[in-house]
């Protein structure tokens, strides 16, 4: 199965954009509103609302590992104003 | 994971194979809004899903492709090998260019969603397929 998964810093990015993309599609569904609904109608649950922002941290989570993958694989340091907007160490 | 509240009868017994554990959460939650719909199982791992889905004898399996260990690939080969009732196979999966809709047909799939814009139209077609099975399932249809 090697053009899913094998051991390259290649395989192990897109293992983590899939996560990215899977809390994207997660983030869809839970803030999907059907057309019809008028504007000002509040919809969204604070279960929903709790679950969107899970989804997005797992996405940034997953974000932050692609920047440590890059480094341990010799990409170079994290940009101090991209390490400082994830909150994560520049190393 | 199997689930260990048994299958109410007639139930459209669906087995999740999904590592992503929001996504999972997501699609039980869809699920549970389909009356008649009961999910049996999952896991984000391909041996773990193979054994689980021989021994739970689903109607239908929604299958990632990319896994925690191994690949949707994988439970789609070891089902078909083991199983001696094969499930109607769903893949859901954000690798969406070929080879991957051709190969997961050859291997069984009968539907292929995109993760990122599909969601919905899975769900539409898994409503269809559990009206139908309401339809048409046998009274004392029995999965022990």
């Amino acid at each position: 199965m090697s053009e899913l998964s094998d051991n390259t810093a290649t395989s192990a990015t897109a293992a983590e954009v899939c996560k990215v993309l899977d809390a994207l599609a997660a983030l869809a569904v839970d803030l999907t509103c059907d057309c019809a609904v008028p504007p000002d109608t509040l919809i969204l649950s604070a279960q929903k609302a709790r679950d969107a922002c899970a989804a997005i941290e797992e996405g940034v989570t997953a974000l932050r590992n692609i920047l440590q993958i890059s480094v341990e694989a010799g990409g170079g340091p994290i940009p101090r104003r991209v390490a400082k907007e994830l909150d994560i160490d520049p190393q | 994971m199997i689930e260990s509240q048994a299958a109410p009868k007639r139930a459209y017994r669906v087995y999740l194979v999904e590592d992503s554990s929001i996504l999972l959460r997501l699609l039980q939650e869809m699920l549970a809004a389909i009356p008649g719909t009961f999910v049996v199982g999952h896991s984000d791992s391909a041996e773990e899903a193979i054994a689980e889905i021989v021994e739970t004898k689903p109607d239908a399996i929604i299958v990632d492709l990319l896994l925690q260990h191994g690949t949707g690939y994988d439970v789609l080969e070891g089902v078909a090998m083991q199983s001696a009732r094969l499930p109607l196979s769903i893949v859901l999966t954000n690798f969406t260019m070929a080879p991957h809709p051709g190969r997961a047909a050859r291997l069984g799939a009968a539907y292929f969603f995109d993760k990122s814009s599909e969601i919905a139209r899975m769900f539409r077609v898994i409503t269809q397929l559990v009206d139908d099975h309401r339809r048409y399932a046998k009274p004392n249809c029995n999965h022990a």
